[in-house]
């Protein structure tokens, strides 16, 4: 279900099953056209929530459907905010990972997952999460004008 | 799933022909590569050019299916977006793949058999 009020405001639930989660990611990607993000940004902003989302149903809520996932998104003028919530298991423990490690020359060490909540962090300029009476938050907040570390968007096709 | 398969010259040339490389289609394209790379496809091309979007999900198919052709194959990508490109080079996997503009490039990289 969608309320769009007012323009600059966004509320979408959806049923916790990976197939829903692409409807938050169009959601969020329409929401950005209203920002000043250019599409590299926009794609990094869905990314996150996507990557959120897919946490949440795998983690919280260990795959069982039918339980509900609501993002709210509220755009000004410097930034927006993005809003997960949920009433799935709690994270036990919140803080910002690093990369994961490995050595790019040894392809059978290379990481096949795990790399979501890292990406969040370093996508965000702020993330917040709380936990309570059974319910879980999610705060994102993405700036507009600070475009630091989002040097990925900046940098050129790299041929090996 | 929608893919387009070709030959050419002893390489086997994927185009992805969906619009997300999500966590919702990564089990089937994970099971279609590994079929594919199991039934000896030691060069294959992968075009992304139609995916305008892929998540960690999605990118850890891409990291598995090299792996099972690490040591007997080649497995190269092309057609990645400027905004994809992004995730490779935060996850710095962009170090790790093959990766092209474009199919002429990417097929001239081939090594011959």
């Amino acid at each position: 279900m969608v309320f769009d009020n007012p323009a600059n405001t966004l509320h979408l639930s959806i049923m916790s099953t990976i197939d829903e989660v692409r409807r938050l990611g169009l959601a969020v990607r329409r929401m950005c056209r209203k920002t000043p993000l250019d599409e590299t940004g926009t794609y990094l902003v869905e990314l996150s929530v996507v990557e959120a989302a897919n946490n949440i149903i795998k983690h919280a809520y260990r795959d069982k459907e039918n339980q509900e996932l609501d993002l709210e998104i509220h755009v000004d003028q410097d930034k927006m905010q993005l809003i997960l919530r949920d009433n799935g298991a709690p994270m036990l423990e919140f803080s910002q990972p690093s990369c994961p490690v490995y050595d790019p020359n040894c392809i059978q060490s290379l990481p096949e997952g795990k790399m979501g909540t890292f990406l969040i962090h370093t996508i965000m300029d702020q993330v917040e999460y709380a936990s309570e009476n059974g319910r879980n938050v999610m705060t994102m907040t993405k700036s507009f004008a600070d475009r630091a570390g989002d040097e990925a968007q900046e940098s050129s096709y790299e041929l090996k | 799933m929608l893919t387009k398969i070709e030959n050419k010259d002893d390489i086997f040339i994927v185009t992805l022909n969906e619009e997300r490389l999500d966590a919702a289609l990564a089990p089937e394209f994970e099971g279609k590569m590994q079929e594919w790379i199991q039934s000896g496809k030691t060069a294959i091309l992968l075009d992304l050019t139609p995916v305008d979007f892929i998540d960690s999900t999605g990118l850890g198919t891409l990291v598995s299916s090299l792996k099972a052709i690490d040591g007997s194959g080649q497995l190269v990508l092309c057609g990645i977006s400027l905004k994809i490109m992004s995730l490779f080079k935060l996850t710095r996997m962009d170090r790790v793949f093959t990766i092209f503009p474009n199919r002429d490039e990417a097929l001239a990289s081939f090594l011959p058999s």
